[in-house]
């Protein structure tokens, strides 16, 4: 049990994540050499800056709402430990199971379809942007917009993409995503309903993703855990960057 | 009554889809005349009828047979065709999307039918796919706002749909080529040969919501053949998306349609098939989903029975209409094509 990693997390949802892995975390309340969990709803960035400082091993920001770039680029760029992110919509171990359902086609054109109260809508966007990155194999940058938003990944060979955002009075927030070509993905997620549907279709067939058990939180929580097992470097800060200023731009 | 139709074109089109459809509504419509432009092809078509067959339109439209005409030859050729057969004095005419090509071809051939009082039909088969009524009943009603319409198209090589319902010779469904999208005039040119012919199913719906066409915001091709079009129309933000693949899974072809309140998906079947009408799908703001039921009928038939319709006089002719979604998806062709020409997006 000794190499069971500490974790500071106050959040509700992550205290049951820490419970649920008994045999590689444990909770704890000194942040040094620990998994520290953040808030993502306040001035997370400080937040982030204060448990690296206090000597926190690795940092999970949950639900990051804000990116602003006076916080988060210092953050970025000084953090001795890895910063992870979870973002419920843009949840690694789904991005990997659409990815690997793909084996690596490029799609040929994306669309992506945001609908949310005003209010929600920018981290919508911001998701909708996280998944044609990931989708179309570099970070987009937006090349035209009017009512819908033309979006050109840097790549060369790498697909266009198109986003519409849509403001609404009721029923919340849905993102869909298609990636359309030989290989197509079909991703709806709606909040909700509670409803997380992706799937894959070739000329072989329709082939729907199995349902995702497992808590997103618990799932952030057990990545954070790998990634200081193997040593990796995340770069989930320079990929919120990018999908938050790319949103706003949209959005300007 | 059951109308002898000329039909003036003998391509795929025909054979996988006009005559099939015909042969669908036998108690409105009977095949009497097959003419082709020279290929020869009209000859087979026609024997599967029975019927005579024909080398331009001269011999078809002096046919005594030939009562309406079904307009399925090139988009270029059908101001012409549809001038001709009024001066032969058809009853009535079916032409495939687009109605024309250009504004003034527009103007003059729904004036000519105007001034012969010949109704005639343009083959938009999703604005008279039941689910489309229903869809627009919904909207109606619901009285929201609407914010957003997405028309989202993927198709793979027809050969699959032409299979299902007909058999066509080897050389009957063209290779699709591979033009050459990075010479941006090959690329405009293909951008609104598409809008004309590909976008053009769903542009009646589009103008249904949102009449009046405000400007393109952006419009590019999409390798292999396709296209992304941004573009407002009253005031709605309009998204047009198209991609025909050498290969790929089934077709999709959705409209969605965003409401302050409820977003509806229209799923329409692939062409060529008569698989039933398409279906409305509705997520409310309330977090219900409706799922309406299909209609056994589809727009390709519905289209052929508001022609009877017409002919009868239980339906009221709309030229303005006729004319209307014609000049919207000239327009919305020429300004997507001098986007790209433009390289907006590039």
């Amino acid at each position: 049990m000794s190499a069971r990693i500490p974790v500071v997390a106050s959040l509700p949802e992550y205290r049951v994540a820490v419970a649920g892995l008994p045999m590689r975390a444990q909770a704890a309340t000194g942040r040094a050499g620990a998994i520290v969990v953040v808030d993502g709803a306040g001035a997370w960035w400080d937040a982030a800056a204060e448990a690296v400082a206090d000597g926190a091993r690795a940092v999970l920001v949950a639900e990051p709402d804000r990116v602003p770039p006076v916080g988060v680029d210092p953050l970025a760029a000084e953090s001795d430990a890895p910063v992870l992110v979870h973002r419920s919509r843009l949840r690694h171990d789904l991005v990997a199971r659409v990815v690997d359902a793909r084996d690596g086609a490029m799609p040929r054109v994306i669309v992506a379809e945001c609908r949310a109260y005003a209010a929600d809508l920018p981290s919508l966007v911001r998701d909708a942007v996280g998944w044609i990155r990931v989708l179309s194999g570099g970070p987009p940058e937006v090349v035209a917009a009017g009512g819908a938003v033309l979006l050109r990944p840097a790549g060369t060979g790498a697909p266009i993409a198109s986003l519409l955002a849509t403001p609404t009075a009721a029923g919340g927030s849905v993102l869909r995503v298609r990636a359309l070509g030989e290989v197509t993905t079909e991703l709806e997620i709606d909040d909700p309903l509670g409803r997380r549907g992706v799937s894959t279709s070739t000329t072989g067939g329709r082939m729907v993703a199995p349902a995702l058990h497992e808590s997103g939180p618990r799932a952030a929580l057990r990545r954070a855990i790998d990634v200081l097992a193997a040593g990796e470097s995340p770069h989930d800060l320079a990929d919120l960057r990018h999908d938050a200023r790319v949103a706003s731009a949209i959005f300007s | 009554m059951v109308w002898g139709v000329g039909v003036i074109g003998a391509g795929p089109g025909v054979s996988a889809l006009h005559l099939p459809t015909l042969d669908r509504v036998a108690d409105r419509f009977r095949v009497a005349h097959v003419a082709d432009a020279g290929s020869g092809r009209a000859v087979e078509l026609a024997a599967r009828s029975g019927v005579p067959a024909s080398s331009g339109t001269s011999a078809l439209l002096a046919d005594p047979a030939v009562e309406v005409v079904a307009i399925c030859s090139p988009p270029a050729e059908h101001a012409r065709h549809v001038r001709e057969s009024i001066t032969a004095g058809v009853r009535g005419i079916l032409c495939e999307k687009p109605l024309a090509t250009t504004a003034d071809d527009a103007r003059t051939i729904v004036e000519a039918c105007r001034e012969a009082g010949v109704p005639i039909v343009v083959a938009t088969n999703h604005f008279y796919d039941p689910a489309w009524s229903r869809a627009k009943r919904h909207l109606v009603s619901l009285r929201a706002e609407i914010r957003a319409i997405s028309a989202t198209v993927a198709l793979p090589p027809n050969g699959r749909f032409h299979a299902a319902v007909t058999e066509l010779e080897p050389a009957g469904a063209p290779a699709r080529g591979r033009p050459d999208l990075a010479d941006p005039e090959v690329a405009a040119d293909v951008v609104r040969q598409l809008v004309l012919g590909l976008a053009v199913h769903d542009l009646p719906a589009v103008r249904d919501l949102a009449p009046r066409l405000d400007g393109v915001d952006f419009a590019v091709p999409v390798p292999p053949i396709g296209y992304s079009i941004g573009f407002r129309a009253s005031g709605i933000p309009v998204l047009l998306t198209a991609v025909m693949l050498p290969d790929g899974p089934d077709p999709i072809w959705r409209i969605t349609i965003d409401t302050s309140t409820d977003r509806l998906d229209v799923e329409f079947p692939p062409a060529f098939v008569h698989t039933g009408s398409a279906e409305v799908r509705v997520r409310g703001g309330d977090l219900t989903t409706t799922v309406y039921r299909r209609d056994a009928e589809d727009g390709y038939l519905r289209e052929w029975r508001a022609l009877a319709e017409l002919l009868e006089g239980s339906a009221t002719m709309e030229y303005h209409d006729v004319l209307d979604d014609a000049l919207f998806a000239v327009g919305l062709a020429d300004a997507a094509a001098s986007s790209v020409r433009a390289g907006a997006g590039a």
